[in-house]
């Protein structure tokens, strides 16, 4: 009788996206810096795509974003479509032209945590009428903050990345 | 006669009568011990310890050859007896911030009849976005009357915010800092008008902002700010929360007042939502 064999790559996929969850939606909003807290799902969802490409980070996105819709409160559709966008553009980015390292990473985090913020403050800005000034500067105190984790997050994504390949 | 009178008998009578008459003297009429019971006892009391020593070693050793598991099984049982200790007073604890919350509770609808039902809810988890003030209580369709638009307060009827939407088990509430957050309001000291709001950038203040407020209206520093019922949408008289500040508006024709939240926001575990009331309106 054979045993069923549950590949290690995809429990520890899902290992790293609940963990990442958790820091998110348990941790970190507990622990604002000037009322910021930092967003940390759209950080793996990169890192991912960067480094296992399209299809991967597509799907990753998926439920990385349902993930963020859960952890924001909101109807699961706004993030769940942000992120599932982010994973296919970067992992077809890192197939094609761009090499597949920190730098590329950095970018499509940086780019990525810009995105959700504007997603974010979308409607406020267009149905609340609220100070652009004040939503700017919360933009770019979450993004700041987020980009920190890129750092941690990257040497487990490669690492992830690499037993892919291995495998 | 002189056989009997020998010198060797005589010397084992001598140290006989020497023996006992040391005995006599050492024997004590009065109850204590005497100088060679002291004295043996002294010569023998490093040898009763080290005796004692050995079979306490002994002792132990067979114990822990022959009771560990015994031992192990006693030490398990009486962990257990902590653990549950330990969690019946939690519990107890609990109960009791519970009761207290619920004879709160209980004072605050004897002096609001209209407020016909309530429901008591956990709040389970906050939400980790940057651009809004929202949490989620294990209440929703399946287990309570709960529906979108009730208004949901602390035990002493603080108003905490508004149900935004509802699930099958769990449902979202936004709180009165949010910027979604917006009706109607009087002062209660003099029942003038406004209009109470969140503000995004009160909101990281976790203030909410008293606004339209007519160039006539009375309003200073710690004026309670109650729910005015306008309209059906909330109860009327609810505490919202305590006047903290009043400005102008940077056109400078208005003014505008910050509210501190009278229900503490970063403290909530237990809530409790009125799913039914009676319209009225207070002030005006």
């Amino acid at each position: 009788m054979s045993k069923i064999r549950i590949p290690f790559v995809l429990i520890a996929h899902i290992i790293f996206i609940v963990t990442v969850y958790i820091f998110q939606a348990m941790v970190f909003t507990y622990l604002p810096v000037s009322g910021a807290v930092p967003v940390l799902l759209p950080i793996a969802v990169v890192g991912i795509a960067t480094f296992e490409g399209s299809s991967r980070g597509g799907g990753y996105g998926l439920l990385a974003g349902m993930l963020c819709d859960i952890a924001f409160n909101h109807p699961v559709i706004v993030m769940t479509i942000t992120l599932t966008i982010v994973g296919i553009v970067v992992g077809v980015l890192s197939e094609t032209v761009m090499a597949r390292g920190f730098p590329t990473y950095f970018l499509g985090c940086l780019a990525a945590l810009v995105l959700t913020a504007f997603v974010s403050f979308f409607s406020l800005l267009f149905f609340s009428s609220v100070d652009v000034t004040s939503l700017l500067k919360t933009a770019a105190q979450q993004t700041l903050y987020s980009l920190i984790f890129t750092i941690p997050i990257y040497f487990v994504v490669r690492a992830l990345g690499r037993r892919v390949s291995a495998e | 006669m002189r056989r009997f009178l020998k010198p060797r008998v005589i010397g084992f009578l001598a140290i006989a009568v020497v023996i006992a008459a040391v005995t006599i003297i050492s024997v004590n009429t009065r109850g204590n011990s005497g100088f060679i019971t002291n004295s043996l006892m002294s010569l023998s009391k490093p040898l009763k310890s080290a005796a004692s020593s050995v079979a306490k070693t002994f002792e132990s050793f067979y114990g822990y050859m022959y009771k560990y598991e015994q031992l192990e099984q006693e030490n398990k049982e009486l962990k257990a007896k902590l653990y549950k200790q330990t969690q019946d007073n939690q519990n107890v604890d609990e109960i009791s911030k519970e009761n207290d919350d619920l004879h709160a509770l209980f004072d605050f609808s004897s002096r609001h009849p209209d407020y016909t039902q309530y429901d008591m809810a956990e709040v389970i988890s906050w939400s980790s976005s940057n651009w809004d003030s929202s949490f989620t209580i294990d209440k929703g369709s399946s287990n309570s009357k709960i529906k979108a638009g009730d208004c949901v307060i602390t035990e002493v009827g603080a108003l905490v915010g508004v149900v935004s939407e509802v699930g099958a088990n769990s449902s979202t509430v936004i709180t009165v800092v949010d910027t979604k957050f917006s009706y109607g309001a009087y002062i209660e000291r003099n029942d003038e008008r406004a209009v109470a709001t969140g503000d995004f950038t009160l909101m990281k203040q976790g203030l909410l902002k008293l606004s339209y407020l007519q160039d006539t209206t009375e309003i200073v520093t710690g004026d309670t700010i109650i729910t005015s019922g306008n309209g059906g949408t909330l109860p009327a008289k609810l505490v919202i929360g305590s006047v903290q500040e009043v400005l102008t508006d940077p056109t400078g024709i208005s003014r505008y007042a910050t509210i501190k939240p009278a229900a503490d926001l970063t403290s909530l575990s237990n809530v409790f939502l009125i799913t039914s009331y009676q319209t009225t309106e207070s002030g005006g």
